[in-house]
C-alpha cells in the first residue's frame, strides 16, 4: 500500500517481525519476533506502534490490557476468520465468548438485544480497546448515557425523576445482555419493584396465584401497567409516574 | 396461529462471508474471490451477489419469531457486495436483505491516508405482537377514541366491557427504527485527523403503554412512537508515537412529533366528574438535548509508561411546555402550574486520569482516578397548590419535586508481576465514593479488592482467574427520604444499600492434543445486603460451562459447550397499611427467587466432500424461574397460593450446505429450525386470554372490569425456514 503513514508501506514484514537482514546474517542470534512466544505487553506494544489513534488510542491502561489480553488474543493478522477487524473467530460474538461466555449465553434469552439477529454486535456498545466511559462503553460518560444514545426518549432530564436513574445505571433494573423477563428486566415484576418499594400502600401486598387474573398489579406488565412513566415524567401530575 | 408459505427458486450470487443473521451463514472458501479482492490491491472489481428464495413456516407467535428480523417467504437478494481496491483508493458497497424490513446498506470509501468515509442505512424492526387487539381508534395521531355508545352503555351499568371485546380490532404492535449514519475521518496531516459522525435515527410505530384511571380502571393503549434522534460527534485528533491530543464536541437532539396522547375512559362517557374523567392525557416523551465538549491528552512517560487525561463538560436540557395538570373538565380550572415549561437541566463534569507504567520487564503498575458529577439544576417544581392523580382525583397536599444529583470519585491502583513465563499475578484496589441528594444515604463508599492470575501467550494453554471482594457502606442515613413516602424505615434501596460482594471467576482452555482443545469456565458470586432488613437481602449467582473443540484436520471441525447457571435471591416485605402495622414484624413476608438455566451449543463443519461444505449449528437454552412466598410464624396474612414457575426454552438448529459449482458460482441449501416455549403467569396465554380483565369465569356473569388491555402476551412458536441460493462472486 502507498499509505506512507504506515510503516508497512516501506518495511513490509519487518515492520512487525524485526529486521530480516540481521536474522539472515545471524540466524542463531537474531530471531524474528514471533508473537506467540512473547508476552502480551510486547505484542501490544508492537501493534500500538501504528494503531495508536481513534478506537485504539486508550489501549494502554485499559481493562483488557490490564488482564494481559494481547492484540493477538482476538485478532489474527495472517489468518483472520472474520470479514472485518481480522478476528480469529468468525465474528465478534464468537470472539468475545472466549472469555465472556455468560454474557453471550444471555443473548439466547427471550428478552435480548438484536445481536443474534445480526443487527447489533458487541462493539455496538463496547470498545474493547479502551474508552473514557465505564465498562468499556464506547459512547457517553455513564452507563445511562451509553444506553440513551439509542434510547434518547428515556434520557431526560425530567420534571420528575425516578431515583437511581439520572447519572446512574440502567443496569440496576435491566440486563442489557439478555433476560428471561419482559423488557430485559433483571427480575420479574412486581418483585423487582418490591426490592425497593415497601410502603403503606399496595407495593407491600403479596400478589399470589389467587389474584393472577384479577389484579392489575400482577397480570400483564404488572406495576408499569399504571406507573408507565417509570423512567421519568414530564407531566405536572407525574410525580408517581402514573402520567408521563 | 398464522402460517405463511411461499416458494422461491434461487440463484445464488456471491455470498460474502460474515453476513447478517437473516442469511444462512455462508461458509468461506479459500478461493473466495471477495476475500481475495479484499486482500489485494489489484484495481479489479470484485463482488458477490447472493440471490435466492426462502420458504418460511411459523406456527404460533409470528411476531416473536421475527422480533428483530424479517423472514417472510419470497425471493431475496442478500450479501450484495461490489468493491475495488487499488493502492490509493478503496471502495466497497454492500447491501443486505434488499427490500425487506430489516434491510441494510453500507458504502465505504477510503482515499488511503487522506479520507475514510462510511455511510450506513439500517432498518431495525421490532415486532412486539401480531395478536394485540384494541377497541380504540386512533382518530388522529395520539388521540384514541372509543364508540360513544359503548362508553354510555357501560357507564349506565347496562353492559360491561366484556360485551364489546368481540369488536376489538387486531393490529400489529410494532416499531421500525431507521438509522442513517455518516462517518468521516479526514487526515489533514499524517498525524492529524478530523473526525465527524452524523447519525440520524427515526423510530415509528406503537408500543404497549399504561394509561390508567385508577386502581380499578387500568387501560393499555398502543402508544404512538414517532421521534427522531440526531447526533453529531466531532473531534480533532493529533497523535504521534509520543502522545495524543483530542478535542471534541458532541451534540444530540431528541425530537418527538407528538406532544401529548389523549384516550377515552372506557367506563365513562361524560360529563366529567371528580373521580370519573371521560378521558385521560399523557405527555409524550419530552424533546431534549445533550451536549458535551471534551478533551483527551496522552503522553508517554519514562518507565515505558503513559499518562492519559480526559475531561468532559456536558449539559442535558428539556424545556418542553408543560400540559395542564389534567384534561378532566371537572377540575376547572385545574390546579395552577408552578411554571409553564419543564426547565429541566443537568450539568455534567467528568474527568479521568490514568497512569500506566512498566517499571521493569514483567511488572506493571496502573493507577486511575475518575471523577463524575451529575448536577441536576432543575428548579424545584412546587405542587403545593394541588395536582391531579390519574386525571381523576385532586391531591391537595404534595411535596415538591426532588432531583437526584450524584457525585462520584473513584481511585484504583493495580500492580501486576509475571511469576512465570506468560503468567501474571495482579492485585488491585479500588475506592469508590458517591455523594447523593435525596437518596437514603448522603454518601456511600465502596472498597474493592481484586486478585487475578492470567496465563496467556502459550497457544496451548490459557487460564484466567479472579477473586473480587467489594464492601459498600453508606453514611448519613436520610430517614426522611423513606418516611415522607411511607416506606418502612428498615427498607434499603439495593442499588446503594450496604453490600458485601464476593465473586470468583475462572476460565481456562487447554490443548489436549494438537487437534483437541477443551475449555471450562466458572463464575460464583455472592451479594449480601448486610444492613437491609427489607427489600433485597441477598443475591447469589453461579455459572459454569464446559466445552471442547475438535479439529482433527481441515475436513472436520466440531465444537460443543454446555453451561448451567443457578441464581437465587431473598427479599423481604412487610404488609402494612398504617404505622401500627408497619411496626408489626409478624406482617413480614418473603420472596425467595431461584432461577436455573441450562444451555448447550454445538457446531460442526464438514469439508470432507469435494467441493462441498456443510455446517451444522445448534443451540438450546432453557430457564426455569420460581418465586416462592413465605410468611413468618404467627403471621396474620392469609397463606398465599404460590405462583407457578416461569419457563422459557429456545431451541435453534441450522444446517447449511454449499456446493461449489465453479470458482465463481456456488449453490447453497439451508434449513433453520427455531422452537420457543414459554410459560409465564403474568404474560402467558392462560392469563392474557382476552383484553378485558378479570376474564369471565364459566357459568358466571361478567365481572366488573378493572382493566382494558391490548392482549400482549408471551406465546410459543415453531419456525421452519428453508433457503435455496446461488452465490456468484467475481
Amino acid at each position: 500500500m502507498k499509505n506512507a503513514r504506515t510503516p508497512a508501506a516501506g518495511q513490509g514484514c519487518e515492520t512487525c517481525h524485526g529486521p530480516g537482514e540481521a536474522h539472515a546474517n545471524d540466524p542463531e542470534k537474531i530471531k524474528p519476533k514471533q508473537f506467540n512466544k512473547i508476552s502480551a505487553k510486547e505484542v501490544s506494544a508492537t501493534c500500538t506502534t501504528c494503531h495508536n489513534k481513534g478506537v485504539h488510542a486508550l489501549w494502554k491502561g485499559s481493562q483488557h490490557e490490564a488482564r494481559n489480553v494481547a492484540c493477538i488474543s482476538c485478532h489474527s493478522i495472517h489468518k483472520p476468520m472474520s470479514t472485518t477487524a481480522q478476528l480469529k473467530a468468525i465474528n465478534q460474538q464468537a470472539t468475545c465468548i472466549t472469555c465472556h461466555r455468560d454474557k453471550v449465553a444471555k443473548l439466547d434469552k427471550s428478552g435480548h438485544m438484536p445481536v443474534r439477529e445480526g443487527k447489533m454486535e458487541c462493539t455496538s456498545c463496547h470498545n474493547p480497546h479502551g474508552t473514557t466511559n465505564v465498562r468499556l462503553l464506547k459512547t457517553g460518560n455513564s452507563v445511562n448515557e451509553a444506553c440513551s444514545s439509542c434510547h434518547a426518549e428515556k434520557r431526560g432530564p425530567w420534571l420528575f425523576e425516578h431515583a437511581g436513574i439520572n447519572g446512574e445505571s440502567c443496569a440496576t433494573c435491566h440486563d442489557p445482555h439478555g433476560s428471561s423477563n419482559d423488557r430485559m428486566l433483571v427480575a420479574k415484576l412486581p418483585f423487582l419493584c418490591q426490592r425497593c418499594h415497601n410502603h403503606t400502600k399496595h407495593p407491600s401486598t403479596i400478589y399470589d396465584n389467587k389474584v393472577v387474573q384479577s389484579s392489575n398489579r400482577l397480570f400483564s406488565r404488572s406495576c408499569v401497567t399504571c406507573h408507565s412513566a417509570i423512567h421519568g415524567s414530564n407531566h405536572p401530575s407525574g410525580s408517581t409516574f402514573l402520567r408521563q | 396461529m398464522r402460517r405463511t408459505y411461499a416458494l422461491t427458486f434461487a440463484f445464488l450470487l456471491a455470498a460474502a462471508p460474515g453476513a447478517f443473521a437473516q442469511d444462512p451463514p455462508s461458509i468461506p472458501a479459500p478461493t473466495d474471490p471477495v476475500a481475495i479482492g479484499r486482500s489485494e490491491f489489484s484495481g479489479k472489481w470484485y463482488g458477490t451477489v447472493d440471490f435466492g428464495g426462502r420458504v418460511t413456516s411459523i406456527d404460533g407467535d409470528e411476531a416473536r419469531a421475527q422480533r428483530y428480523r424479517d423472514l417472510r417467504s419470497g425471493i431475496y437478494a442478500n450479501n450484495l457486495i461490489a468493491g475495488r481496491r487499488t493502492e490509493d483508493w478503496m471502495f466497497e458497497a454492500q447491501a443486505w436483505n434488499v427490500g425487506y424490513r430489516d434491510q441494510r446498506y453500507q458504502l465505504d470509501v477510503d482515499r488511503v491516508g487522506r479520507l475514510r468515509a462510511s455511510f450506513l442505512y439500517d432498518q431495525i424492526p421490532l415486532w412486539i405482537s401480531a395478536d394485540t387487539k384494541t377497541l380504540y381508534v386512533e382518530t388522529q395521531p395520539g388521540v384514541f377514541r372509543l364508540e360513544d355508545s359503548m362508553q354510555q352503555t357501560i357507564q349506565a351499568g347496562q353492559a360491561t366491557l366484556h360485551s364489546y371485546t368481540d369488536q376489538a380490532v387486531r393490529f400489529d404492535l410494532k416499531t421500525m427504527r431507521r438509522i442513517g449514519q455518516a462517518d468521516l475521518v479526514f487526515s489533514a496531516t499524517p498525524n492529524t485527523n478530523i473526525v465527524v459522525q452524523v447519525k440520524n435515527t427515526n423510530r415509528e410505530g406503537h408500543i404497549p403503554f399504561g394509561a390508567t384511571f385508577g386502581f380499578s380502571n387500568a387501560v393499555e393503549i398502543p402508544m404512538p412512537v414517532n421521534h427522531r434522534t440526531t447526533d453529531l460527534r466531532t473531534a480533532l485528533e493529533w497523535s504521534n508515537n509520543k502522545g495524543l491530543v483530542r478535542l471534541g464536541w458532541d451534540g444530540s437532539t431528541f425530537d418527538n412529533t407528538l406532544d401529548s396522547v389523549v384516550w377515552d375512559n372506557p367506563l365513562r362517557f361524560g360529563p366529567d366528574a371528580s373521580g370519573a374523567p371521560s378521558q385521560g392525557r399523557h405527555t409524550s416523551w419530552a424533546d431534549n438535548t445533550l451536549t458535551y465538549v471534551h478533551g483527551t491528552g496522552a503522553v508517554n512517560i519514562p518507565m515505558n509508561g503513559r499518562l492519559t487525561a480526559y475531561a468532559a463538560f456536558g449539559q442535558g436540557r428539556n424545556n418542553q411546555d408543560l400540559l395542564p395538570h389534567t384534561i378532566n373538565t371537572a377540575f376547572n380550572p385545574p390546579p395552577p402550574l408552578a411554571r409553564t415549561s419543564a426547565e429541566a437541566e443537568s450539568q455534567m463534569t467528568i474527568a479521568n486520569f490514568t497512569a500506566a507504567m512498566r517499571p521493569a520487564r514483567g511488572f506493571f503498575l496502573n493507577a486511575r482516578y475518575r471523577y463524575s458529577d451529575v448536577d441536576v439544576q432543575t428548579p424545584v417544581f412546587d405542587r403545593s397548590r394541588g395536582s391531579v392523580s390519574y386525571d381523576s382525583s385532586l391531591q391537595s397536599s404534595n411535596s415538591p419535586s426532588e432531583y437526584h444529583s450524584v457525585k462520584r470519585s473513584s481511585f484504583d491502583v493495580e500492580a501486576s508481576v509475571n511469576v512465570a513465563p506468560y503468567t501474571a499475578v495482579k492485585a488491585a484496589y479500588n475506592r469508590l465514593g458517591s455523594d447523593y441528594t435525596h437518596r437514603i444515604w448522603e454518601t456511600t463508599n465502596e472498597d474493592v479488592f481484586k486478585v487475578s492470575v492470567d496465563s496467556t501467550g502459550n497457544q496451548r494453554f490459557m487460564l484466567r482467574a479472579q477473586y473480587e471482594n467489594r464492601q459498600r457502606t453508606g453514611e448519613g442515613f436520610e430517614a426522611d427520604a423513606l418516611a415522607e413516602v411511607g416506606e418502612l424505615p428498615t427498607m434499603r434501596h439495593f442499588d446503594i444499600a450496604d453490600r458485601d460482594r464476593t465473586r470468583f471467576t475462572f476460565i481456562g482452555t487447554a490443548g489436549v492434543t494438537s487437534s483437541i482443545e477443551v475449555n471450562a469456565s466458572a463464575g460464583v458470586g455472592r451479594d449480601e445486603y448486610t444492613e437491609s432488613q427489607h427489600g433485597l437481602l441477598a443475591f447469589d449467582s453461579n455459572q459454569y460451562s464446559i466445552g471442547a473443540n475438535i479439529a482433527p484436520d481441515d475436513r472436520f471441525n466440531l465444537s460443543a459447550s454446555y453451561g448451567w447457571e443457578d441464581y437465587s435471591s431473598q427479599q423481604r416485605s412487610r404488609n402494612a397499611s398504617d404505622a401500627v402495622q408497619q411496626a408489626d414484624p409478624t406482617r413480614d413476608w418473603t420472596t425467595d427467587y431461584t432461577g436455573k438455566v441450562d444451555y448447550f451449543e454445538a457446531g460442526f463443519d464438514i469439508n470432507a466432500i469435494e467441493r462441498t461444505m456443510i455446517r451444522i449449528t445448534g443451540d438450546w437454552n432453557r430457564s426455569n424461574d420460581t418465586y416462592l412466598y413465605g410468611l413468618v410464624t404467627g403471621s396474620p396474612i392469609a397463606v398465599p397460593e404460590q405462583l407457578p414457575p416461569v419457563k422459557n426454552e429456545l431451541l435453534r438448529a441450522e444446517i447449511d450446505l454449499t456446493y461449489e459449482l465453479s470458482r465463481n458460482l456456488r449453490l447453497g441449501v439451508a434449513y433453520w429450525f427455531d422452537d420457543y416455549k414459554v410459560e409465564d403467569f403474568a404474560l402467558g396465554a392462560e392469563t392474557i386470554s382476552g383484553i378485558a380483565f378479570p376474564p369471565v369465569q364459566e357459568g358466571q356473569q361478567a365481572p366488573t372490569t378493572n382493566a382494558l388491555l391490548l392482549g400482549y402476551q408471551y406465546r410459543p412458536y415453531t419456525a421452519h425456514v428453508g433457503f435455496v441460493r446461488l452465490t456468484y462472486a467475481w
